[in-house]
């Protein structure tokens, strides 16, 4: 399953290789012309007829870097991304390219107070154990600077739900690989970008690079439609379909392309929702302000538990997205859609 | 003149939604410019042709959005959720009228029982007096947007007070700037940008898209001058050269430059010097390769509350000062070095 193939990948800010020659292996067979720029970031370009598009999505996940070996050989780490450090403990991660397994615990809890265990952990108390009883042990499979990504298997569960790590932004990923595989024609380059967690920063260059007349980002979202949240702290709610984007930390969405990307789905009748949240961020944030400025729309996938170890989707949200944007790319080919 | 700016100071524009103001902006400048042209980001960009042989480009901005709310949610009983769109004061809106675009008119409420000190975005809400979310969702959708609008008050003195009045006057001026300048040598690009409220999103890409020899922004600061106050700047004290704020320190030749032209046309100056504040300004010094900026502002009472007050006194010396400044023969041995 391509989700399966894309989410089991590790892929670091700043060390996508490995999901990136995952991403390459599978639009191999669809004779676009491909390349790598200098950050990593993966272009593939289709020469058609139209104006000038760029769709993108981050193949770089929330991770780890080991900071420090301590002398009884457990491991120190910060975050690559943000993530809630009380998602963590006790949470299995694999280490750096031999992807040596690895235990999250809390440091010294029993010696902490009735009134310090009511403090969340923060991530300096925490450390990962590979089982190396001193850290020459340890230095035999792991070394600072080494990255660690969750170690969650994907699987199907429920009705028809995914759970896996990275679904932010692998779902994004795989759904534009299927764009591609299901659009024709059109002057499009889809962009596997680097670095968006930590500040979207392979986005601007490519956006840059590129210099398109309008810009589509593919990106999972928040969707808190659990346990008895308001209505209004939600941000989507699964199963209701692709979100739209209204607004967040660092774009204001571009109101004409919205609303054609609107009135495109309810003619095309793909179910979407509104994204309804004015925080967070993707590489919308970049794009949008790339040179004298590109109309983009980000189009997202509603993912429960981003930036935690196991996120969840609904397939059928995962479905309607690529259908829409598949829509979206046909009609800026056709002209419905326009910059 | 006023009463342009009556009408523009009670149009609700937030940032990324600047159509309203733009619209009227747009109409203001026919038959005074070349063209007018709306970029991707809302920046509204108005070009005059210079008649010399090789004309450099000269560029001015004013900003044109102001802060408000953004409906993200619509409730069984038609109360509207709102996220924020720049920095709202949010234990002073309570109570406040808000305005959006299509008229409707709403009341900014909290939820009971929290201190004001705790009043998050999302313990508020926007009643537009509807009776279900029916009725809501047929005046409202998710995604629009309403801001703080009050009725322009003239005291006869000079002084006026509204909402969004330093930015909605610094657009203003510099219409009337092109008016009095005329033509000239060079080509002027008058910007009226989009998105200042959220980290200056319109001015770094409007600025990368003309690429401009020399560049001058207008816009509001903070005036001090209130009981208790460090009375820094003063509203009728004259337009306020900026030396620097928290995103750019203004070239020491272009503050001097504009003192020079002050001084040589007996305009009242102040200097404006904060380092807390983001501006237009500091998007445009790093556009491109770097671009030569001075920047003026309009001292302002208030600013960012739904009535600021401003001098009439002010707006006109800011114009006198930038119309001697685009017409001087010397301009570009301000940047010429």
């Amino acid at each position: 399953m391509l989700l399966k193939r894309l989410t089991e990948a590790a892929g670091p800010p700043g060390g996508e290789d490995e999901i990136r020659s995952v991403i390459r292996e599978e639009i191999e067979p669809l004779s676009l012309s491909v390349r790598t720029d200098v950050l990593g970031n993966l272009l593939a370009v289709r020469n058609g007829a139209g104006p000038n598009v760029l769709v993108a999505a981050h193949m770089d996940e929330v991770s780890f870097m080991i900071v420090h070996i301590e002398e009884d050989g457990l491991l120190k780490f910060r975050p690559m991304g943000g993530v809630d450090p009380r998602v963590l403990v006790a949470k299995p991660v694999r280490v750096g390219v031999n992807k040596q397994w690895g235990g999250i615990g809390a440091k010294a809890i029993h010696l902490q107070s009735v009134e310090d265990r009511r403090r969340p952990v923060t991530m300096d108390q925490l450390r990962i154990d590979v089982g190396a009883s001193s850290r020459q042990q340890a230095e035999q499979t792991v070394k600072v600077g080494d990255a660690v990504v969750f170690a969650t298997e994907c699987e199907l569960i429920g009705d028809g739900c995914v759970k896996a790590k990275s679904l932010d932004d692998r779902a994004g990923c795989a759904v534009m690989i299927e764009a591609a595989r299901r659009t024709k024609g059109g002057n499009v380059t889809f962009a596997w970008t680097v670095q968006e967690e930590i500040g979207l920063r392979g986005a601007g260059a490519a956006a840059y690079a590129v210099n398109p007349q309008i810009a589509i980002v593919v990106e999972s979202t928040i969707c808190f439609d659990v346990a008895d949240t308001a209505s209004h702290a939600e941000g989507t709610k699964m199963r209701s379909g692709p979100a739209l984007s209204v607004m967040d930390s660092h774009t204001l969405a571009h109101r004409g392309l919205l609303q054609q990307v609107v009135e495109l789905a309810q003619a095309e009748k793909i179910p979407f929702q509104f994204r309804r949240a004015t925080v967070g961020g993707n590489d919308a944030g970049a794009i949008h302000l790339a040179r004298e400025g590109i109309p983009t729309v980000s189009i997202s996938i509603p993912t429960r538990y981003i930036h935690a170890p196991t996120q969840v989707l609904a397939l059928e949200d995962y479905e309607n997205t690529i259908r829409l944007v598949a829509a979206v790319l046909d009609g800026i080919r056709d002209g419905r859609i326009h910059p | 003149m006023k009463q342009l700016l009556a009408s523009l100071s009670e149009t609700s524009a937030t940032s990324g939604r600047e159509e309203a103001v733009a619209t009227v902006l747009i109409d203001a400048l026919q038959g005074l410019v070349d063209t007018v042209k709306t970029d991707a980001l809302g920046n509204v960009i108005a070009i005059s042709r210079g008649t010399g042989e090789s004309p450099r480009k000269i560029m001015l901005t004013a900003p044109m959005d102001q802060s408000g709310f953004m409906v993200i949610d619509i409730e069984e009983h038609g109360y509207l959720r709102v996220g924020t769109i720049g920095t709202v004061a949010l234990s002073r809106s309570i109570g406040m009228r808000v305005a959006f675009a299509n008229g409707t008119q709403g009341i900014v409420g909290v939820e009971p029982g929290i201190e004001t000190k705790d009043i998050q975005a999302s313990r508020l809400f926007v009643d537009i007096g509807a009776l279900s979310k029916e009725e809501a969702a047929g005046k409202v959708r998710i995604g629009d947007t309403c801001a703080f609008v009050t009725p322009f008050v003239d005291f006869d003195n000079g002084r006026v007070a509204g909402s969004a009045l330093s930015s909605r006057a610094a657009c203003l001026a510099l219409i009337e700037v092109v008016r009095r300048a005329g033509t000239l040598k060079d080509d002027l690009y008058v910007v009226f940008t989009a998105q200042k409220e959220v980290e200056q999103r319109g001015a770094g890409p409007a600025t990368y898209g003309i690429h401009p020899d020399v560049a001058w922004t207008l816009a509001g600061t903070d005036a001090g001058d209130v009981p208790e106050g460090k009375r820094a700047l003063g509203v009728g004290a004259g337009p306020c050269i900026k030396i620097m704020d928290g995103s750019v320190i203004i070239p020491v030749h272009m503050r001097e430059w504009l003192s020079e032209v002050a001084e040589q046309y007996r305009i009242p100056v102040q200097w404006e010097i904060r380092p807390r504040v983001r501006s237009d300004a500091g998007a445009v010094l790093l556009a491109q390769g770097g671009t030569a900026v001075g920047a003026v502002s309009i001292p302002a009472r208030y600013m960012g509350s739904s009535s600021e007050m401003i001098d009439l006194g002010d707006v006109e010396a800011a114009i006198r000062l930038f119309v001697h400044t685009i017409q001087s023969d010397t301009l570009f041995s301000v940047v010429d070095r």
